[in-house]
């Protein structure tokens, strides 16, 4: 490892560290809530980095992967007394099962036709839970039990599932699955003359992103004791874009920093008197930075550091 | 030994027969060169055969195995590697990650060596470290030839290898490529550099409004009348 990552790796540790005790230390109860939602977007974005950022499929639905976790997770505590912890994780996994089967035709497809689609499927779902009562229909399910007794203990598990996902995001893009991934993205056509089963390929790494959204609904789910249709809603399918985009499309902690600053803008913009600007002022903020930032912060950090040529 | 046989392959593209009725055999460890005016349907030929495109009718068969109905991947994985006349490299990987990808799709061991041998023999090894967008047209033309010998494919089919680059460049491939069949490699090229590509191959294959005119020695190229008034359109001689 060289010094620089090193001591990359050190300051990381240091800051995720310092953010598991601080805030509790101090005991920010106020704070603590927001961090942990900020934590669960973070992850959201993660999962939409790794479909749309590593691989290059431009999804503007996830909102469905991320609301169908809650839910699933949601049916599962409640009808099937699955205890919460489990049922985070298989709520994520019926709804990778769910959402790999709907996603797997358009997977055939590429660009923005794809981007297309993503963009129906929470729209049809807003519309199918609202007429299933068992789903709680337009109010959604309520009474959802607490994932931990306590407020620091959840967010310190929203953070370690959050340090998860990004470990997993890392992890996979320095595998073999990383390179085939990037492979896809650059270009389909050359990657199938390679050798590259495409479409197999881009299912494994459209489940994985499901999953990690799924968990990351799940905890929404509990964090708020109730899930509703609201979820699918453009807002929550446009935030980890915005995120990712803002912190740095294909790299491993961009979206995490980009989850941070925006929600730090949302909940600072909640303020009374800038409550009716708020999506104005959201936007320019958002057409400015990108402006600077074209690549994100952590895109424009890195090439500062390690030069022009990072890939 | 053969190892590749084509058979009456057909395909059209709405009213027009880009290929027509085509059909040929690869021997093992042999260079085969197709040539033809543009338009002719060379490209569209090894499309076919590489499995980007379905043939409308025919049969393609590899190592006696019919392929006609397999995936491109699996023709890849099978050895039958290609490489585009539009160069496709993947942008944003380095030049060596390039190298590494054909090889970990396979599960193969990388041979940093053998790669940078390669990168070496091809004026590629300054530009090892760094993605391939930042290379020249030239340099991605030869990106594709290492990227496409680095898995040591059974059949290495090259889209116009020599298409924008130097002489001194095509000097350099012509040599990595002379190696790889010296080492029992076998290719198929199509190219326009005919002085170029007439040194380097066996046999000749002319294309001309999709139907094969032509098949035979390259010295005979010349002197086929079909060839003079499709290809060369007057009496010259190459």
């Amino acid at each position: 490892m060289k010094r620089l990552d090193k001591i990359f790796v050190v300051t990381l540790l240091a800051v995720l560290a310092a953010m598991a005790v601080l805030p509790i230390a101090l005991n920010l109860r106020f704070i603590i809530f927001i961090l942990t939602l900020t934590n669960i977007f973070a992850m959201l974005a993660v999962s939409w980095n790794l479909l749309s950022g590593y691989m290059g499929l431009l999804s503007l639905g996830h909102s469905f992967f991320f609301a169908g976790g809650g839910y699933a997770a949601a049916i599962l505590s409640i009808s099937y007394g699955v205890p919460p912890v489990a049922a985070v994780f298989l709520g994520a996994l019926v709804i990778t099962g769910l959402g790999s089967l709907i996603g797997l035709p358009s997977l055939k497809l590429r660009g923005h036709f794809f981007a297309l689609v993503t963009l129906i499927i929470p729209i049809i779902a807003y519309q199918v839970t609202n007429a299933i009562p068992q789903l709680g229909g337009h109010d959604g399910i309520f009474g959802i039990p607490s994932l931990f007794q306590s407020a620091e203990a959840f967010y310190l598990a929203s953070l370690a599932a959050m340090a998860g996902s990004v470990m997993v995001s890392y992890l996979v893009m320095r595998s073999r699955l990383g390179i085939i991934f990037t492979c896809i993205k650059d270009d389909e056509i050359a990657a199938k003359a390679a050798g590259i089963d495409v479409p197999r390929y881009k299912l494994l790494g459209l489940a994985i992103s499901i999953f990690i959204a799924g968990v990351a609904g799940a905890f929404y789910a509990y964090l708020n004791g109730v899930i509703s249709p609201a979820t699918y809603e453009l807002e929550k399918a446009s935030l980890p874009l915005l995120m990712t985009l803002l912190g740095g499309r294909a790299t491993i902690l961009g979206p995490v920093v980009g989850a941070y600053i925006i929600e730090i803008l949302i909940e600072t913009l909640k303020i009374e008197v800038l409550v009716r600007a708020r999506l104005l002022i959201y936007s320019a903020l958002a057409l400015l930075i990108f402006m600077i930032f074209p690549s994100g912060i952590v895109g424009f950090l890195r090439r500062k550091v390690y030069g022009d040529t990072a890939g | 030994m053969e190892i590749l046989r084509v058979e009456q392959l057909i395909k059209r593209f709405g009213g027009i027969v880009a290929v027509d009725n085509v059909s040929f055999t690869l021997q093992k460890n042999e260079i085969l060169g197709i040539i033809g005016p543009n338009g002719a349907g060379k490209t569209t030929l090894f499309s076919l055969i590489s499995g980007t495109e379905k043939p409308d009718s025919g049969k393609i068969y590899l190592n006696g195995e019919d392929i006609t109905n397999t995936k491109p991947y699996h023709r890849a994985l099978k050895g039958l590697v290609r490489t585009f006349q539009i160069v496709r490299p993947f942008k944003s990987l380095t030049v060596e990650q390039n190298l590494h990808a054909p090889l970990t799709v396979r599960k193969i061991h990388f041979n940093q060596e053998e790669a940078i041998q390669l990168l070496k023999k091809l004026g590629l090894i300054q530009k090892r470290n760094i993605p391939a967008a930042y290379l020249t047209h030239g340099e991605m033309k030869k990106l594709e030839v290492a990227r496409g010998l680095i898995a040591k494919p059974r059949i290495l089919m090259l889209d116009e290898p020599f298409g924008g680059l130097t002489v001194a460049e095509i000097g350099e491939v012509t040599s990595v490529l002379r190696e790889y069949y010296e080492e029992g490699g076998t290719l198929v090229i199509i190219e326009h550099r005919l002085r170029e590509l007439m040194k380097l191959i066996q046999r000749a294959l002319v294309m001309d409004q999709g139907k094969l005119i032509f098949e035979g020695a390259p010295a005979d190229v010349a002197k086929s009348e079909a060839v003079i008034k499709a290809y060369l359109g007057t009496d010259t001689v190459i």
